[in-house]
């Protein structure tokens, strides 16, 4: 593993301790810690135990995912449930009344069962000593002529680690950032209470028992560390395959465990390199996609998916319409036959009305504009004219369209198509639906056209001749509004097909009239039911309603 | 007996020291289990995939101030004493780790607790009971403490009695919150504030609370504030009511004047035993009163229920 940091020999003395004090070290028990916070955490897959004692130093047991860690070193492996974890759990569950103090006690007090079966009870006998080692404080081991033996010091020589030893050995010495430095080989090492030393102190194959202060870093490989009540490291404290017992010393700066900084700067690049080739994968992947589509178009199901949205779409549009169409119908009245019967009479001339009405509306709407902010009582007339005017031409070219439509239905209904049986023809809301769902048809049959193999080139000419239909319905519409006044007047030249009087069409006197009859058919239509009265009021012909009392009267006066 | 027992033990796994109840569900622990009992505790653990509890606890070192800040969305919060001089804190969430996140952080003499709904987790019925998220907090009873509660909905019981509070501020939404408050405090608190949305809400023993300037902003629901206490000081009591009914319960011993500020539009005030004067209604014993509550009452809508109590 290529490290960040280069050990530099070249600049460096290294000093090898020769003779250390092998100093035996008792973890008696002389009185227990003080325990400033804890955390206990329960749940179906942990069972966990944190505490912080007076000196700042943390202590973490945790039972998770089968593993049992002390802070970052694992303790061994347990099964869910099982005895080490009910006994675990038990403990815990003691433990979650407690305060700081009487928490301490008990946990210093626990003691695996002997009842366990040997694996579960070696693991938790494991857990029990990292309590007990946490829990209390230590006595200090005798340091004994170790202050004496800081000050030993000769070449080092790589012939002292063995080989295997070597790679981590200089994978450790990467990490020494000071100019001073000491390093052990070999052999135990003890920093007693008092004592000071600068620079880093990076112990090989050895145990360190730290009871004074290290000014600068701690180094330890394949051995172990014990940071004895007072011990303090100033700078990190790194371990490579060694172990690290805490017994109240501190240390300022971070420990970290070189495997798993290494696994970690392992996993990183291996991430990096995952996502730099999943990124390229997936670039790759859509090019791929791009180039088929490009080469195939879209597949057989993308063609069925878009043509069911667009038939799904053109129903929908015709719910809207449909809805915003009947309810002009009936606002209009009879206004809107008339509107009807003109459109159909003469279709060139309302086309050309409707045109020239068409592109006449945005000139009219920018001179009213300007008529009426010239003037000064105009002003508060752009007030109206300016949002109604595009409202009122819309619902004008609207209601053309509507009853222009409502010529295409009745064309259709002409045609008496089996499917069409239950559209009356007398109902004006009916033909007009008739109408508008046939200039919609045509957009659904283009989806429909778009999916098909072979014949999906018609789909576009399909489209685009359901465009001129509704426009020119549209463009009708609107032209037979403009030369009706809105329905309010009837040319003399119109020849009606039904028996109603053409001439109570030609005057504003006959369009009453003609309501009138709307509201009560009249006598005549009453004697004749077969007259096609439905042309003008779509008064159905089988039902004649009575002639009302006074009716005639009211008609000539 | 045992399966009883082992019942009981399961229960208060949950809800060791004390239970979550509030009153009227009140279960007791036993200050020591047997194993048997334990054992069941952590078989329950063992098999509870959903639910998490979490314990921390801290003790007094040199803090000298608490400052609390309960943020909780929904479920049912309890706050009390601790049972310990050298306790500064002690938080236990039960909450269901799929729904919420616990929040638990103490730095410097600031503890942050509470849950955060996970992103994506459904909603839950809160009428499910005995499956609400769980906050059961005890504070410290040596070491003044700001307490700031924002509590969503549930069923909120704050017992601050014997606490030294410096300051307090409540905000709830729809619940229902009692704070009780038994034992005068130690220390003279700087202000309450209590924001009530749709609240069924009441607080006794207002007077024990020992502040200055009290204020209680309610939108909906009934609020009934106990003003009984030992009223340290000549104090103010700001009320803001929307739409809904308070009701003040006075000691006889205390003297009151109530001022109603516009607008008070339909609200109704039924302020029997008062004298109007001038400036509002002053209570037959204003004058001589050795303790004199000043109170401003806004209301819009709703009705101000003034009674009398021993």
């Amino acid at each position: 593993m290529a490290s960040m940091h280069r050990f530099d020999t070249s600049r460096t003395v290294v000093a090898l301790a020769s003779a250390l004090l092998a100093a035996s070290w008792t973890p008696v028990a002389a009185q227990q810690r003080t325990v400033v916070s804890n955390s206990v955490v329960v749940s179906g897959e942990e069972a966990s135990l944190h505490l912080e004692f007076a000196e700042g130093d943390p202590l973490a047991l945790s039972f998770a995912n089968g593993t049992v860690r002390l802070d970052d070193e694992i303790l061994g492996r347990y099964e869910a449930a099982g005895q080490a974890d009910q006994a675990w759990r038990e403990l815990l569950a003691k433990a979650l009344p407690l305060a700081n103090g009487p928490l301490a006690q008990q946990l210093l007090e626990w003691r695996p069962s002997k009842s366990l079966s040997p694996p579960d009870r070696n693991l938790l006998v494991k857990v029990d000593r990292a309590l007990e080692d946490a829990l209390r404080v230590a006595e200090a081991p005798d340091a004994g002529n170790g202050a004496s033996q800081l000050d030993a010091t000769g070449d080092w020589s790589a012939e002292v680690i063995e080989g295997s030893q070597v790679e981590g050995f200089w994978e450790a010495a990467s990490y020494i950032r000071d100019r001073s430095f000491k390093v052990v080989a070999k052999e135990d090492y003890v920093v007693p209470s008092g004592a000071s030393i600068d620079g880093t102190l990076l112990i090989s194959g050895g145990r360190l028992d730290v009871l004074g202060t290290v000014r600068g870093g701690v180094i330890v490989v394949d051995g172990a560390v014990a940071l004895h009540e007072g011990a303090r490291v100033l700078g990190d404290l790194h371990l490579l395959e060694s172990r690290l017992e805490r017994r109240g010393g501190i240390v300022r700066g971070e420990v970290v465990d070189i495997q798993q900084e290494m696994r970690r700067a392992e996993e990183r690049e291996r991430d990096r390199l995952r996502a730099e080739v999943r990124r390229e994968l997936r670039e790759a992947s859509m090019d791929a996609r791009h180039d088929r589509v490009r080469r195939r178009g879209p597949s057989f199901f993308d063609r069925i998916g878009q043509a069911l949205g667009g038939v799904m779409g053109t129903a929908f549009l015709f719910v809207v319409l449909g809805l915003l169409a009947a309810g002009a119908t009936k606002l209009a009245g009879v206004r809107g036959d008339v509107v009807a019967k003109a459109a159909a009479h003469n279709p060139a001339k309302n086309v050309a009305v409707g045109l020239a009405g068409a592109f006449l509306a945005l000139p009219a709407y920018v001179l009213g504009i300007v008529a009426l902010a010239i003037t000064i009582i105009g002003i508060p007339g752009l007030l109206v004219w300016v949002p109604l005017f595009p409202v009122a031409a819309a619902a004008i070219a609207f209601f053309g369209f509507v009853a222009a439509s409502r010529n295409v239905g009745r064309w259709i209904l002409d045609r008496n198509m089996s499917f069409l049986e239950r559209a009356d023809r007398h109902n004006p809301v009916h033909v007009g639906l008739v109408g508008i769902g046939a200039l919609l048809t045509p957009y659904a049959v283009a989806d429909v056209l778009g999916a098909l193999p072979l014949v999906d080139w018609t789909s576009d000419f399909v489209e685009v001749a359901a465009c001129l239909m509704v426009f020119a319905t549209a463009v009708t519409g609107l032209g037979a509004v403009i030369t009706t006044r809105g329905g309010k007047s009837v040319h003399a030249d119109w020849e009606l097909e039904d028996d109603f009087e053409a001439a109570a069409w030609s005057s504003d006197e006959g369009f009453a009239r003609a309501k009138a009859s709307e509201d009560a058919p009249s006598a005549a239509a009453a004697e004749e039911p077969n007259a096609a009265v439905e042309d003008a009021v779509e008064t159905p012909a089988d039902d004649p309603a009575p002639e009302e009392p006074g009716q005639s009267e009211e008609e000539d006066k | 007996m045992i399966q009883r027992k082992g019942a009981l033990a399961l229960a208060a796994a949950f809800s060791a020291p004390a239970s979550f109840a509030l009153p009227g569900e009140a279960r007791a622990l036993p200050e020591a289990r047997s194993p048997g009992e334990t054992a069941v505790v952590a078989k329950a653990c063992v098999h509870a995939q959903r639910w998490k509890t979490v314990t921390k606890s801290r003790t007094v070192t040199d803090e000298a101030e608490l400052r609390v800040r309960i943020n909780y969305g929904a479920g049912i919060l309890r706050v009390r004493p601790g049972a310990d001089d050298n306790l500064l804190y002690q938080a236990r969430m039960r909450f269901d780790e799929d729904a919420v996140r616990p929040e638990m952080d103490y730095e410097n003499g600031r503890l942050r607790v509470g849950f955060s709904k996970l992103e994506g987790a459904r909603s839950r019925k809160l009428e499910w009971e005995g499956r609400e998220d769980k906050l059961d907090l005890q504070l410290p009873i040596t070491v003044p403490v700001d307490v700031d509660v924002d509590f969503g909905a549930g069923r909120a019981e704050l017992d601050l009695s014997g606490v030294h509070v410096d300051r307090l501020d409540l905000s709830t939404g729809a619940s229902e919150s009692v704070v009780r408050i038994n034992e005068p405090n130690p220390i003279a608190a700087e202000s309450a504030v209590f924001e009530i949305g749709a609240a069924d809400f009441r607080v006794s023993g207002l007077g024990n609370l020992n502040a200055k300037r009290i204020a209680v902003r309610a939108g909906v629901g009934a609020v009934t504030l106990d003003l009984r206490g030992s009223w340290e000081a000549e104090a103010r009591l700001i009320v803001d009511m929307g739409l809904g009914a308070l009701t003040l319960q006075v000691p006889e011993s205390l003297g009151v004047r109530v001022r109603r500020d516009a607008p008070r539009f339909l609200a109704s005030f039924d302020l029997d035993g008062m004298v109007k004067r001038a400036d509002g209604h002053y209570s037959l014993n204003w004058d001589d009163a050795e303790r004199k509550l000043d109170i401003e009452i806004t209301a819009a809508l709703g009705s101000v229920d003034l009674r009398w109590v021993p």
